[in-house]
């Protein structure tokens, strides 16, 4: 379970202002949720998912995960956490230059955990389900941005984590791939895995079975829409 | 772990022209602190060598030249003074004697020396006692065959060291109608031996009395002792000399020492000033070409730590690059320091009018492995600094700030 409790989180623009990315937000999410953040651009979508993944402190708030106070925990608690329970799709390119589709998908094996030859396999077969077996060689810069997403979607699922933190994951999908991918995330989800999931689109966002809704960093309560309720 | 290093080396092979640099400071780097220490290293050798040398810590000569005893030897002259050869014997006796190697002057001659036209004192030296010359060459292994001479840096010996290591260039010297293979050429000490050309005390004795040869040395007799002593005991040994009633008089030859030392101690300074400040600068080099290389990387290690890599991870990853270029760049940067001193070697030991005792290979090759270790050492020391910089802050703003 993960509690954000008041969370704001400002930065300076210059010296005299600040702005607020998420101004007081609260959130609940329970283990095996599948929660939709939806927003306008700019609304701090992106920014609350790093939070809840502690990839970034809040100015203010707290962090509860398992009714623990996640600010007070080491970096290295923190960076373990990571490890072993969250699994992170971001909105911009995020594989390794250097390394193939492969060798990305076993980085967190490979440099974080411990690598044992069947994982090659366990990599072999994710790389089916987000339809990228024919570039398991290539490198990152040979891939269009649509595949770039999919194998970063293939290594947050590598270590089976707990967790998944998926930043507009079908945002550079055409509408087929979008829903292989999703179909994919339910299939997760309906495994008992937790799911945050940023999205633009109000169709995907169905598919969460709850959905937050966020406004210059506020908790949009005004409920102006097509009447989903969460 | 393997993937570390994988990822650390394709960095570099990808950034190839920046690794380029990083390779290439560490490889300057190295190449100045290789040159500098070995100029150091040479210099403590040929102090040592020195030391033991004028570490005659006292010459006995007949009675009525002491006074002009530590002139002589300066100033290089020759006269015809004698004592009987029954000295050395006498002094060996002493307890607290631990050396003694005689020598015997013959003349000043006017021949040609490795191309080189002037007055050489010649004198007569006993290569199984000697103690002092032997330490005062560049090559100290080479042995004495009966016709072999030693030269002075001056007598001949600037032309010599030209063909220092041609094993073909063989340069011979007339001395009273016989010619003599040079075999070896002192270290310039500014002093009278620079001019001295040194022939083996049988061969001198061989030649002379045939008049028409123009050497004519009394029989049984040299023309003075060099004495080393237990360490201390120098003023002790005088005294027991001087009590024997040899008809010599004794005279120190420390304060020798000290001119030489005086010579280069402000090298030696000028050289661990040069150490140090080659490593400082290098540091700083490898801390700028770093920082870059690290503000490159900052998205990647954001991404790194997402994925759940601590800290001591993403120090692993780049300090392994620092220690990648830092390696591939000082091994280079020694190879060519030690290819550039050693093939130019008699060039150097003409030129530097200091005397500077080669280190053999092996010793070369340690000082190489200690260079590549220091300039790697510098570099992982130096990458450090900006690498904790970005480890510092939040991975999402790592992620977010860097570029790809
Ligand atoms: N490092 C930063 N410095 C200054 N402002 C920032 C920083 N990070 C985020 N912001 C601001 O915080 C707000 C929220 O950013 P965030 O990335 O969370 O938006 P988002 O909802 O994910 O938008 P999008 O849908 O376009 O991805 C934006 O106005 C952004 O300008
Ligand atoms: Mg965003």
């Amino acid at each position: 379970m993960i509690r954000l409790q008041d969370i704001t989180k400002s930065y300076s623009v210059n010296k005299q202002e600040t702005r607020h990315a998420l101004d007081r937000v609260s959130v609940t999410v329970e283990s095996g949720d599948f929660l939709a953040i939806v927003g306008p651009s700019g609304s701090g979508k992106s920014t609350l998912l790093a939070i809840a993944g502690l990839l970034d402190a809040p100015t203010e708030g707290t962090v509860w995960i398992e009714g623990q106070d996640a600010s007070r925990w080491s970096d290295s608690k923190r960076a373990e956490y990571r490890a072993q329970q969250c699994g992170f799709v971001f909105q911009f390119p995020s594989l390794i230059p250097t390394l193939n589709v492969m060798e990305n998908v076993l980085l967190p094996k490979t440099m974080i955990g411990t690598f044992r030859p069947e994982d090659r396999r366990q990599a072999e077969q994710i790389l089916e389900e987000v339809g990228l077996t024919a570039h398991r060689n290539s490198f990152p810069s040979q891939l269009s941005g649509g595949e770039q997403r999919r194998a970063a979607l293939a290594r947050a699922l590598i270590q089976d984590p707990k967790i998944l933190l998926a930043d507009e994951p079908t945002g550079a999908l055409d509408d087929r791939n979008a829903e292989l991918i999703m179909g994919l995330l339910k299939g997760w989800n309906q495994r008992g895995k937790t799911i945050l999931l940023v999205t633009h689109d109000r169709r995907l966002a169905k598919a969460g079975n709850r959905i937050l809704r966020l406004m210059d960093g506020r908790t949009d309560e005004s409920g102006e829409d097509d009447g989903h309720v969460f | 772990m393997n993937s570390l290093w994988i990822v650390a080396w394709r960095n570099i092979k990808r950034k190839s022209s920046r690794s380029a640099w990083l390779a290439g400071s560490a490889a300057i780097a190295a190449l100045l602190l290789f040159v500098s220490y070995f100029f150091v290293f040479s210099m403590e050798r040929s102090l040592k060598a020195g030391s033991q040398r004028l570490g005659a810590d006292l010459l006995v000569v007949p009675k009525g030249v002491g006074d002009h005893a530590g002139d002589m030897i300066i100033a290089g002259k020759v006269s015809a003074f004698y004592m009987p050869e029954t000295v050395v014997d006498r002094i060996e006796q002493i307890p607290e004697v631990e050396q003694v190697a005689p020598q015997l002057y013959l003349k000043t001659v006017s021949t040609v020396c490795c191309g080189t036209e002037g007055d050489f004192p010649v004198v007569a030296f006993d290569p199984q006692r000697d103690f002092t010359l032997k330490n005062w060459v560049a090559e100290t292994s080479r042995t004495y065959d009966k016709y072999d001479v030693v030269i002075g840096s001056n007598a001949g010996g600037g032309n010599y060291l030209y063909h220092y290591d041609d094993a073909y260039s063989v340069q011979w010297v007339t001395l009273f109608g016989k010619e003599f293979l040079i075999r070896n050429v002192l270290f310039p000490t500014g002093m009278g031996t620079d001019d001295t050309i040194f022939m083996r005390l049988d061969a001198a004795r061989e030649l002379s009395g045939s008049k028409d040869l123009g050497l004519d040395i009394p029989k049984n007799q040299i023309s003075v002792v060099l004495v080393k002593t237990q360490p201390g005991m120098d003023e002790f040994v005088k005294r027991e000399i001087e009590r024997m009633n040899l008809n010599v008089d004794v005279a120190k030859g420390s304060g020798l020492q000290e001119v030489v030392n005086h010579q280069i101690r402000p090298i030696k300074l000028f050289s661990y000033l040069m150490i140090t400040v080659m490593i400082v600068m290098s540091g700083f080099q490898v801390m700028t070409i770093f920082s870059a290389l690290v503000n490159e990387r900052r998205k990647e290690i954001g991404m790194l730590r997402a994925m759940g890599a601590a800290r001591v991870t993403a120090y692993r990853l780049l300090l392994a690059e620092a220690m990648l270029s830092g390696m591939i760049g000082s091994s280079f940067g020694a190879l060519a320091g030690a290819a550039l001193l050693y093939d130019n070697r008699a060039l150097i030991l003409k030129f530097i009018t200091l005397p500077l005792v080669f280190p053999d290979w092996t010793s070369g090759l340690g000082i190489g492995l200690a260079v590549m270790l220091a300039v790697t050492g510098i570099s992982v020391l130096a990458a450090f600094i900006p690498v904790n910089r970005i480890l510092r802050e939040q991975p999402y703003q790592s992620m977010r700030e860097g570029e790809v």
